[in-house]
């Protein structure tokens, strides 16, 4: 019983990876959920006084990007 | 010209904002328009009720359809919700994510809605006392932006005021576009499980301010 389930689901999801509507949903999903994580940690380290600098070479981005991308949304501070 | 909001539609709005803050959601949505309407003491808040759209039920139907606080938002922005059963397939299990995210940043976290909450052009709809500033962006003090949704209703509360030659927008106009069941969203969702149609409930609202001849 849980065999024949295991096998269902490996097809499907064998079936899923090579779907572009199901893979392009994952990706835009995927980009949303770390768009929200983004905002939540750039926050939270600018509450606890991080610089942009700081922040933005642990994202692997300019301080530039970080802070005009988030410099409305959180506010100077 | 649109013609301008009235005292009774900008009083259902601020209700609105109050209603949703109370609900721990991060935005203005039709939902809460609805939620405002039916409780408010104008004549198409009585026509809602009169239809059984009280405002028991309603709050009822968006705790149904938006179970706690922690998933509100989800719908709330134009980026939509989270698609769970997308990140699902690539081996994300949303839940997970959202538990521990949520015990390091409190409920909720997770849902705060980032392209909802702060963007500019959703707060070009000024009502008089109703005008956010930089400073008062708080998720505790400050004023909720609407969705593109509850926006929608309130400039087809605008459409509605000229189709009747009226010389305001009020908050029969308003009622009118959030029972609209073209828009899509939640109002109509709450309307249709509380087995209300929308033609009834047009006539009804549309019969308490016909003028007495």
């Amino acid at each position: 019983m849980l065999t024949d389930m295991n096998t269902t689901l490996e097809l499907t999801e064998g079936a899923a990876s090579n779907d572009p509507d199901t893979g392009l949903r994952a990706v835009a999903a995927l980009r949303t959920l770390t768009d929200r994580l983004e905002l939540l940690q750039v926050e939270n380290a600018r509450r606890i006084g991080w610089s942009w600098q700081e922040i933005a070479s642990r994202l692997g981005v300019s301080k530039q990007t970080v802070h005009r991308k988030y410099v409305r949304l959180i506010g100077r501070k | 010209m649109s013609p301008p909001f009235s005292p009774a539609l900008r009083e259902t709005v601020m209700q609105a904002q109050r209603q949703a803050r109370g609900l721990g959601h991060g935005c203005i949505g039709g939902e809460h328009l609805l939620l405002a309407l039916a409780g408010s003491w104008t004549p198409a808040g009585a026509a809602l009720r009169e239809q059984g759209v009280t405002p028991d039920q309603v709050r009822a139907q968006i705790q149904r359809l938006l179970p706690g606080a922690s998933r509100a938002a989800r719908d709330a922005g134009p980026a939509g919700p989270i698609d769970a059963e997308a990140l699902a397939t690539i081996g994300i299990d949303l839940e997970a994510v959202r538990a521990r995210v949520e015990r390091a940043f409190g409920p909720g976290a997770l849902s705060y809605p980032v392209r909802c909450s702060r963007r500019p052009a959703w707060r070009r709809i000024r009502l008089p006392g109703h005008r956010p500033s930089r400073r008062h962006r708080s998720r505790s003090g400050g004023h909720l932006p609407f969705t593109t949704r509850a926006k929608q209703m309130l400039e087809c509360a605008q459409r509605e005021a000229r189709a009747q030659q009226a010389t305001t927008a009020g908050a029969d106009h308003l009622a009118l576009a959030v029972i609209a069941t073209d828009g899509g969203g939640m109002a109509p969702a709450i309307l249709s499980a509380l087995g209300v149609a929308e033609a009834p409930l047009r006539a009804a609202i549309l019969d308490r301010y016909r003028p007495a001849s």
